[in-house]
């Protein structure tokens, strides 16, 4: 599967076809991987894919602009580059999809896959098999079911960790603004200070922006050093996107996503006179 | 620094006798960049405006605010002042001390204070970060659309064409004349419906200025007051309206019996090639495909045979024009209320349960019956008649809790026609109250009951139903407070109003808002009853609210006056206070473009770097109305509204918070 892999970067680079090729190499820490950019028909040999290939790699796309570029794709991975396509982020004709089929990464997700799917991809890298998983929720009605005093609690225990790194939004493939709310200044939308409040106002605001774009795709919950449980708000936002508008972010290249549109009559919601 | 004047109004006793307006004035003093601050008793008065201009010369004040009303009052005013006393009228602002404060706080007089200086303190942070803005302006297309070619579209049309611009009349029908062509009588004068409406018609199709769309629908709408590009879709009437000569031989020899005429509500057939009626304007026919035996069967082409010009166009297609209108006016309407929904009185089940406007056409001198009155069971003339009142007006479980206005007097002019053409026949009348507030309504109601002898039960009917061939009518007359059964021969529903069943598509093309029941909702409801919350388009008639055929003409009259106002203007005044984009912070998501109401953003690639070409969002300055949709919508905040920055509205939160 690798060596397939290699062999379509090296074809790619070596007839200009692309750019960049983005994908995976071997860290230096034994069994671990990390993303890899080249543009050399000789580097594709380093390319890897194993259970360690755990980062959305659809994050770089949008820094790619005018460039052509192929991209390495997990079945989840790919909703997040259709929703970067779908926002203008880059153009469909500037990127090759090499989809591989995956099943299943170090990932908390991987558990309930039902993603790994290579719908519309340029290239095929193994078989995509019938997993057999299924959809989960029972963590998030879970967590509904829950007071709003409890819920609290729980949110303001998780965000007293929060550093601010910014980590979550950095590795976010849809928070792509080249100038992030969270840092500007006159006005200062948010305050720099790093306390339990503001850090909450932050991934507030940053989940209001991202809903019905995020594509659950869990980077963020991966890439936080102090390990708050973001996807359990990125799966509700999933749930609730499907359930009021119908919506599933990153399942094609051409609808909108709902809080950028405009119904008079949202079926899902109901009116109030 | 900013130099600041602060001027507290009193409002007479309005502000000052609940707000003390010297400590405010003298708070304001101490706020950064304040260098002036006055209370005077009238700011709006010739002296107060005066004092403002005075003080911005003597202190060199570069930015003021006024303490008084509400800026929908006198905002303008204040603006003005800044003008004349050499400022940018944009560098002043108004603290609504009044709606806001002194009239909801007249009970805690110490509060209230507290709270003018801390809205005052709100504007003074606002104006601080003021700039100064320059009005721009649009050009108007001289050129009106009135969609509808009812009596409000063609009087609205004929007043605006008499002044000599442009209008194009939009009608989806065959021919105008709308509701009106279809009435027997008008009330309370009893004078032929037809006889004063068809040279009114003719009127507008031989105007000059004036052409006439028919069979024809908007399907888009883009631009704004004064420049509307309109989208108008004629669909194919399978009839070279330049070679007919409107001798109706096809529609003589037409052998399709398939459709019910929509002009005699269904109550007779009509040919598949058709003029709706006789003094139709345009008098050209038009093929129903659907009904046309040529177009479902792929044979007959009898029309095609035996005209004599050969007009016959079967290969037509639709048409999509755009083009471009100063202003609009909206004029599609009424449709009457459906009587299925009232299941008791057996509309539908019982043939001689009809509508107010199938009866309209059955007493018609040149409706189907050319005006004898028959049952439609068997033909008989009907001996006994019953009218039921509020079919659809002023039933809340029928979700119709208003009251349609012409109910009651229609009612009774139908009444009186039939006791005229028939004097023996018994009239009955079930109503809940009689509404006449016109002129020469009430007396008209009283000639019916005491000199025509129709007779008036308080009361609504239970049920009606079959004995033989008669209707037994039960109901209840609450006067006499007794059970009533009448034997009728024929029951007429006086259906109330409602708006045309596409009015809501028609008036989410144009974003003009609309009440519950689809009505046009006008710009407020005393002072701007013609005008809409979009500039530029007009309501007449009954789209707006259910109105009898006078006030209808008069609304179109007014509507006509608006567009002439706007059409008076080379060019017009549009206000600066757009949004615009930072094209270096802006992603190209493309979410503003997709949020904006007005069309009013553009996606462009532009450089914004040496080099860099970037997909970025631009705003049309004479498209845009400053709602601030994107700024909400933009995730970066890269789109920002001259006088409503993000820095000015978060000064303010700012200074209220603290």
């Amino acid at each position: 599967m690798e060596k397939e892999m290699q062999e379509i970067a090296k074809k790619l680079l070596a007839e200009k076809k692309v750019d960049w090729v983005i994908g995976y190499e071997n860290s230096f820490e034994p069994g671990a991987s990390r993303p890899v950019f080249m543009n050399k028909p000789e580097d594709a040999v380093k390319l890897v894919f194993n259970k360690s290939c755990v980062n959305n790699l659809a994050v770089y796309l949008p820094k790619i602009k005018k460039q052509k570029a192929a991209v390495v794709a997990k079945g989840c991975d790919l909703r997040s580059v259709r929703e970067i396509i779908k926002e203008h982020q880059i153009l469909r004709e500037n990127v090759v999809i090499i989809g591989v089929a995956c099943e299943g990464v170090e990932s908390s997700k991987c558990s309930t896959c039902t993603e790994n799917k290579l719908d519309g991809v340029d290239f095929t890298v193994g078989t995509v098999k019938d997993l057999g998983r299924k959809e989960d929720m029972s963590d998030i009605e879970k967590f509904e079911e829950l007071s709003s005093k409890e819920k609290e609690a729980f949110w303001n225990k998780e965000f007293e960790r929060c550093i601010r790194c910014y980590a979550c939004r950095n590795v976010c493939p849809v928070c792509y603004c080249p100038d992030c709310f969270a840092n500007r200044l006159m006005p200062e939308y948010l305050n720099k200070v790093v306390n339990t409040a503001e850090n909450k106002v932050f991934q507030q605001i940053r989940m209001q922006h991202v809903f019905g774009r995020c594509t659950d795709c869990r980077a963020c919950e991966e890439a936080c050093p102090v390990g708050i449980k973001l996807s359990l708000l990125t799966k509700k936002m999933s749930k609730d996107a499907k359930k009021l508008f119908n919506y599933e972010s990153g399942k094609d290249t051409d609808s909108r996503p709902p809080l950028s549109t405009f119904k008079v009559d949202e079926e899902g919601i109901a009116e109030i006179m | 620094m900013a130099r600041i004047g602060v001027f507290v109004c009193h409002c007479g006793t309005n502000i000052a006798g609940v707000v003390d307006v010297k400590r405010v004035a003298e708070y304001a003093l101490t706020l950064p960049g304040v260098k002036y601050a006055i209370d005077y008793k009238y700011m709006c008065s010739d002296p107060g405006q005066n004092a403002i201009i005075e003080a911005v010369k003597e202190h060199k004040l570069d930015r003021i605010v006024v303490t008084a009303c509400s800026p929908r009052m006198h905002e303008g005013t204040f603006r003005k002042a800044a003008e004349r006393s050499g400022i940018n009228q944009y560098m002043s602002e108004m603290a609504n001390v009044r709606e806001h404060d002194s009239w909801v706080h007249s009970d805690d007089k110490e509060a209230a204070t507290l709270k003018a200086m801390k809205l005052m303190e709100m504007s003074v942070a606002k104006v601080r970060r003021s700039e100064a803005l320059s009005k721009m302006y649009a050009t108007v297309e001289k050129r009106a659309l009135v969609i509808g070619g009812g009596i409000a579209g063609i009087q609205a049309a004929l007043d605006i064409a008499e002044a000599g611009h442009k209008v194009v009349i939009v009608e989806k029908d065959p021919s105008i004349g709308g509701r009106m062509a279809q009435l027997d009588k008008t009330f309370p004068t009893l004078d032929c419906s037809a006889c004063i409406l068809t040279p009114k018609m003719v009127a507008a199709s031989q105007h000059p200025n004036i052409e006439l769309r028919v069979y024809s629908e908007v399907v888009e709408v883009n631009g704004y007051v004064g420049n509307f590009d309109i989208k108008i879709k004629k669909k194919a009437s399978s009839v070279d309206n330049k070679k007919c000569i409107s001798c109706g031989v096809c529609t003589l020899k037409c052998p399709s019996k398939r459709a019910q005429s929509e002009f005699d509500e269904k109550i007779a057939p009509r040919k598949a090639i058709y003029t709706p009626f006789p003094q139709a304007v345009p008098n050209k026919p038009v093929i129903d495909r659907e009904a046309c035996t040529f177009f479902l069967t792929g044979k007959c082409r009898i029309c095609e045979k035996v005209c004599p010009t050969q007009a016959i166009d079967f290969n037509q297609q639709d048409e999509v024009v755009t083009e471009k209108f100063g202003a609009v006016v909206l004029a599609t309407g009424f449709d009457i209320f459906d009587s299925n929904v009232y299941g008791e009185y057996g509309y539908g089940e019982y043939k001689d349960v009809v509508t107010s406007l199938q009866f309209e056409r059955l007493i018609n001198s040149s409706g189907p019956t050319e005006g004898h009155v028959v049952r439609l069971s068997d033909k008989k003339e009907p001996k006994n008649l019953v009218w039921i009142q509020c079919v659809g007006s002023r039933d809340e479980s029928k979700g119709r809790p208003y009251c349609s206005r012409v109910c009651c007097m229609y009612t009774a002019k139908q009444a009186m026609l039939m006791k005229e053409h028939y004097p023996e026949v018994n009239c009955y009348v079930f109503y809940i109250d009689i509404r006449a507030a016109g002129k020469n309504y009430e007396e008209f109601v009283q000639k019916a009951q005491n000199e025509y002898g129709v007779i008036y039960l308080r009361g609504r009917v239970s049920k009606i139903y079959e004995k033989k061939d008669k209707l037994i009518v039960r109901g209840a007359d609450t006067l006499s407070g007794s059970q009533v059964e009448i034997v009728a021969d024929m029951v007429v529903l006086a259906n109330g109003l409602e708006p045309r069943k596409d009015a809501k598509s028609l008036a989410q093309l144009f974003h003009v808002s609309y009440d519950q029941y689809g009505f046009f909702t006008e710009l407020h409801p005393k002072l701007g009853p013609v005008e809409t919350a979009i500039a530029g388009v007009f309501v007449a008639g009954a789209c707006q609210a259910c109105k009898d055929i006078p006030d209808t003409v008069a609304q179109a009259g007014a509507a006509a006056s608006k567009v002439l106002g706007l059409f008076s203007k080379e060019k017009m005044e549009v206000e600066p206070l757009i949004a615009k984009v930072d094209p270096l912070v802006c992603s190209g998501c493309e979410t503003c473009y997709n949020v904006c109401p007005y069309s009013a953003i553009e996606m462009e690639d532009r450089e914004v770097s040496r080099g860099n070409l970037k997909h970025v969002a631009k705003v049309l300055d004479s498209v845009c109305k400053g709602c601030g949709a994107c700024v909400g919508a933009c995730y970066s905040k890269a789109v920002d509204l001259k006088g409503f920055s993000e820095r000015q509205v978060y000064d303010q939160i700012e200074t209220v918070t603290q």
